[in-house]
């Protein structure tokens, strides 16, 4: 499989690379507290957008939906999650910043943009926040207070599906089901836990608690759905297991461990419609999973770079 | 925890001092000091402690506050006091018997420093004094530095080379500056050098012990920085970020690079950072449970253990071999995934392929395959060798492609601009198209499901007919009884709302002649099309009749038969009359729902919309599944940015739902034509401009559209301009342009859109005409189709389509009675104007 190494130019480690949701742009985060944001096509190609902000080493950085704008977030060692904004090509600037957390945040994500602008931000001091605004209103937070008792890793929303659809055969006739916001999370005290918006009591309720791994959970990933009625998560812990757990019609989850890794995994995520997993390693090899037509998950191929 | 040792002093410690060989320490507290054995593998014995006789004359009390063992001399040990004494004491001597006492200073002693035999005390009162242990009484203090600093906190020796005396040293002091003092300028009032260092005290300062000129600070504000005095002592070499304020810094006696430092205050680790990697620290000792108040490097060649020495005030010096740190380097994740719509799903990696040991950009040492595994003990051999190995660290990020047999965007978006959906074809033409598009781009398995699509639901046409009353004219009249064509018209959106329940979801009508035909009869569609009008007549594509048969189940049922005989028996044969069939009985759309499933399953959304707005209604799929699929397919296209595909599935989807999606993300702005602003809709006036525009013939204000000639400027309503120019062909304002006399006017390629503005323009219009071809522009229209409002249909996205929109807007009538009047025949000239002005104003966009 051909690979291509881009020189990001950073002066330490890289810790996140996401393409934005056309493909078009890459947001690199490293270690010297800066954000890049590559061109991939077109005349700025290698020129990169240079965002500095945080004081310390961000981890993770997220592109929001485009009907929003060229938006961006970025989550940090320095306690802080920042939301920016490109104002102009190739200039950024931060709308929203969030540092109300104890701890570094060492995960964002946003949400589907049915919800409008929500975005999700674990931290070590253990708590969940959602971050969302309105068009009406500002900037509001959410906290979802020892969501894992010595810090959340890693979050994951749900795709936006209307409440039951996953549990039962009943339809909405008025095609205005409200849409179900649900989470995932993993975190240093080894649980993968579902959270759920409940708009009844405004506020987050834990749904699930998937007990598992015996080492911290590094990365779990919600695989997009298209039409079928099951719900899939994957999740990848210090002890080195990928598992899978899926969830059909009934309220309980199922796990497939589907691999017993040498080399720590840092990361999974699912392809956009869901079918190929894959997982990244300590010692930058990614390996890809399928499932195949009897539920086994089989590894599809590997990708290296040629060093 | 291995490699940890530790032991109780008395009360807590306030200074360390190593001896020279490494194998003994000094833990001065407040009232005593004790000799600690570090050798012994598995814990720290204490050898003596050493308490000051209480003695009333208070002068003499040496409760340190530092200690530092005196290298030249072995046995002994010089101890500086809280009352402002400096004592030379015996190590090892229980009694404390002093052998010598300095005092000079007037506060406490912060720091002592030996250098052969010379001794250097910093204090709180802002002097230094170096002192010659030789000479006694008071000829030892040999020379006083004073500056007006402020208070001493920190001291350090200039490395000499061997066999010579030092000459310079840096303190550390209150009003941040670290400053460099020579012995040979003794006596001066002021530095040699003088670093602004921190902006707030300089709690430590620590000369390289090998690169002369190399000075670490730390200072009360979270920084340790690293200065070349040789260099520039205006800018740091290195500025590290620390938790909390840097009460010592030190570095490693061996290692270049790395420089340990701690805290006084919150923070109770002793960090070992790498310079050249200055945000994240390289090693982390913890272990204690109160401040600490000094640490020391323990690593002299031939000790078992080496490793850092620390006190604390919680009464314990603990000795913490290297292997025992945590490493934050572990937990730092160093790789991330991404997956992307590109053409051959591209995954994003990012690599920092650290090494573990030092993780820091390094150059490669040495041949030995690196260490993969992070694991402590590769580390902390490599880590404190003198020879490690490193491994570069990689700051790149991979893309990588074409993953196999996933999501393929060049095949998705030649299909998706392919396939016919809309029903302007029959349904099996449709599906015979659509098979044939797949089959090119090789998906065999789709254009086999799309075949057998084909057979099963053949020449069904749709549920409903009504008998389209009055609208659209000529479709109604064409389909004779007689005429061979009965064809299906594609009636644009979903106009037939409360008609009949039973729609098509694209709003797909057969017109037929309604004589002779009973209510609810089925025409066909299909090459040949014969109707008997006492019958319904259900034809397959290839020309078969088969009787009409009124029960829907049992027509599919036959429809399903039909189509196994057809296939079996070829064409010409089994003409098949009336309807006294029995047909076994097998209900397909089961089957094809299974079809679906598997399709979306593989991730093949697209396969699955195509066959359900191609059969409509027809497969019964349960309204909220349908509704997820077309989501589906919407967000990969927009993905994608196939705008034209997103519209073209919006308005033929039958779902409240999705056709909603069109009209919550259209706006439309009306703009002023000379400078391009958003006009204020209330008053019709450009801010920017701030002017109204004036008809030229009416000299009232325009409201709404404004048409004028692109050659004099002039202009007006177009009503106005359009009576004119029925008459004349020169400029109304009398500039003497002859306006519509142009005759290099272009046809324009796209159909006029006399759209009213806002919602009305993303909605098709009523009339029913078919999406013609372009109204020839200057030639006369044709009565039949002239002047009748054309829709176009909107195949913009959401931001493009605001614009575009809004060009259309602004240049075309704004209310209802520019379509009326537009019904007359209209005049070339008012076109050739508007397309004019709608290309111009595209081309300013």
């Amino acid at each position: 499989m051909a690979a291509q190494g881009i020189e990001t130019g950073h002066e330490d480690m890289v810790h996140d690379a996401q393409l934005d949701y056309y493909g078009k742009r890459l947001a690199t985060a490293s270690s010297d507290t800066t954000v890049k944001v590559f061109d991939m096509v077109g005349e700025a190609k290698g020129q990169p957008a240079v965002l500095n902000g945080h004081s310390a080493p961000v981890w993770a950085v997220a592109w929001a939906h485009p009907m929003f704008g060229s938006m961006l977030a970025s989550c940090s060692y320095d306690k802080k999650v920042l939301v920016w904004k490109e104002e102009t090509a190739g200039s950024w600037v931060v709308v929203y910043e969030f540092s109300e957390a104890a701890g570094s945040v060492n995960t964002i994500a946003w949400a589907p943009h049915e919800f409008g602008l929500v975005l999700a931000a674990g931290s070590s001091d253990g708590s969940l926040s959602i971050i969302s605004k309105t068009e009406a209103t500002d900037w509001t937070v959410t906290v979802v207070k020892d969501a894992h008792r010595v810090g959340v890793n890693s979050v994951s929303w749900a795709p936006a599906l209307p409440e039951g659809a996953l549990t039962s055969a009943g339809k909405a006739d008025d095609g205005s089901a409200a849409l179900c916001q649900r989470l995932v999370s993993g975190g240093c005290d080894n649980m993968v836990r579902i959270w759920r918006y409940s708009t009844q009591e405004s506020r987050w309720l834990q749904d699930a608690e998937l007990a598992h791994h015996t080492e911290w959970v590094r990365s779990v990933a919600w695989a997009p759905n298209v039409g079928l009625p099951t719900s899939t998560i994957a999740s990848a812990g210090q002890d080195g297991e990928v598992v899978v757990w899926s969830r059909g019609s009934e309220p309980h989850w199922s796990k497939t461990v589907i691999a017993q890794l040498t080399e720590t995994p840092w990361s999974v995520s699912f392809s956009l419609t869901g079918n190929i997993l894959a997982v990244a390693g300590a010692d930058g090899a990614v390996t890809l999973w399928k499932e195949d037509l009897d539920g086994e998950w089989r590894q599809v191929s590997t990708l290296t770079d040629e060093a | 925890m291995s490699g940890v040792r530790s032991v109780r002093v008395r009360d807590s410690v306030s200074a360390l001092a190593t001896s020279p060989d490494g194998r003994h320490a000094l833990a001065a507290s407040k009232t005593s000091v004790t000799l600690l054995e570090l050798d012994m593998p598995g814990s720290i014995k204490t050898v003596t402690t050493m308490a000051p006789a209480k003695s009333r004359n208070r002068k003499k009390d040496v409760t340190c506050n530092d200690v530092d063992w005196c290298y030249a001399r072995p046995e002994v040990f010089a101890a500086g006091a809280v009352t402002g004494a400096v004592a030379v004491l015996n190590v090892g001597d229980e009694k404390m018997t002093k052998r010598a006492m300095y005092t000079f200073h007037t506060r406490f002693v912060n720091r002592v420093q030996w250098n052969g035999e010379l001794l250097l005390s910093g204090s709180q009162d802002g002097l230094v004094c170096l002192w010659d242990t030789r000479m006694q009484g008071s000829e030892a203090c040999v020379a006083t530095f004073a500056s007006k600093t402020g208070p001493v906190h920190d001291l350090s020796w200039e490395p000499g080379t061997p066999g010579d005396t030092h000459l310079k040293f840096v303190t550390g002091t209150t009003n941040n500056v670290a400053a460099v003092w020579d012995l040979r300028r003794a006596g001066a009032k002021r530095p040699v050098h003088a670093i602004f260092a921190h902006s707030d005290l300089v709690l430590s300062v620590h000369w390289h012990p090998h690169h002369a000129g190399k000075i670490v600070t730390g200072g009360r504000d979270k920084l340790i920085k690293v200065w070349n005095i040789d260099a520039d002592s205006k800018t740091p070499e290195v500025t590290i970020q620390t938790a909390s304020a840097a009460a010592v810094v030190r570095w490693h006696p061996t290692h270049a690079h790395l420089v340990g430092s701690c805290s006084n205050t919150t923070d109770l680790n002793i960090h070992v950072w790498d310079v050249r990697s200055k945000y994240v620290p390289l090693a982390t000792f913890s272990g204690h449970t109160d401040q600490l108040t000094a640490f020391k490097w323990c690593s002299p060649p031939g000790i078992d253990h080496p490793g850092v020495l620390s006190a604390s005030r919680d009464a314990s010096v603990v000795c913490s071999a290297y292997g025992s740190a945590k490493f934050p380097y572990a937990s730092l994740p160093s790789t991330a995934l991404a997956f992307s719509v590109n053409a051959s799903a591209q995954v994003v990696s990012s690599h920092a392929y650290v090494d573990r040991a030092i993780g820091t950009p390094m150059a490669v040492f040495g041949p030995d395959p690196p260490v993969s595994l992070f694991s402590p003990s590769a580390v902390a051999s490599s880590l404190f060798d003198d020879a490690p190995v490193f491994r570069p660290v990689k700051r790149e990020v991979t893309l990588c492609g074409g993953l196999d047999g996933e999501f393929d965007a060049d095949t998705f978006r030649y299909l998706a601009k392919n396939y016919k959906l809309d029903g302007s074809l029959s349904m099996a033409a449709s599906c015979e198209h659509n098979a044939a598009a797949a089959a090119s781009q090789g998906c065999d398995d789709v254009a086999t499901t799309w075949r057998m699509l084909a057979l099963l639901y053949g020449d069904e046409e749709s549920e409903s007919e009504e008998i389209p009353g009055g609208e659209g004219g000529e479709s109604n009249s064409a389909a004779a009884a007689t005429a061979p064509k009965a064809s299906a018209r594609w009636h644009p959106g979903p106009d037939s709302d409360g008609d009949d329940g039973d729609n098509d979801d694209y709003g797909f009508k057969v017109d037929m002649s309604d004589e002779g035909m009973m209510p609810g009869a089925r025409t066909f569609l299909g090459t040949e099309s014969v109707s008997h009008p006492n019958s319904r007549m259900i034809s397959l594509g290839s020309g078969y009749i088969l009787g009409g048969l009124d029960d829907e189940a049992v027509r599919s049922k036959a429809a399903a038969q039909a189509a196994a005989v057809a296939a079996a028996s070829g064409r010409g044969a089994g003409r098949m009359a009336k309807a006294s069939l029995t047909l076994p009985a097998w209900d397909h759309t089961q089957v094809v729902h299974q079809v679906l499933h598997h399709y979306a399953g593989i991730g093949d959304v697209q396969t699955c919309v195509a066959i359900a707005m191609v059969l409509g209604s027809r497969l019964q799929l349960d309204k909220e599944l349908a509704r997820q699929y077309y989501f589906g397919y919407i967000e990969l296209l927009q993905r994608l940015k196939l705008w034209l595909a997103v519209t073209e599935v919006v308005r033929m989807v039958d779902d409240e739902a999705v056709s909603m999606l069109n009209q919550k993300d259209t706006s439309v702005k009306f703009s002023c034509t000379s400078c391009g602003d958003a006009l204020d809709v209330r008053g019709w006036f450009c801010a920017k401009c701030a002017e109204f525009k004036r008809c030229v013939l009416c000299q009232q204000r325009v409201r709404g559209a404004w048409v004028w000639c692109q050659g004099c400027g002039h202009g007006g309503h177009p009503d106005h301009l359009r009576e004119w120019f029925a008459n004349s062909k020169q400029c109304p304002s009398g500039c003497g342009h002859a306006c519509g006399l142009d005759t290099k006017a272009k046809r324009s390629k796209r159909a006029r859109v006399p759209a009213s503005a806002g919602r009305a323009a993303t909605r098709a219009s009523d009339d029913p005409s078919p999406p013609a071809a372009p109204l020839p522009l200057g030639k006369q229209v044709p009565p039949s189709r002239g002047g009748r409002p054309v829709t176009r249909p909107t195949t913009w996205g959401p931001r493009r389509g605001a614009r575009a929109a809004a060009a259309v807007a602004a240049a075309s009538a704004a209310s209802a009675e520019s379509r009326a009047s537009s019904t007359k025949s209209s005049t070339e000239s008012s076109k050739k104007e508007k397309s004019r002005s709608l290309r111009s104003r595209r081309k300013k966009r």
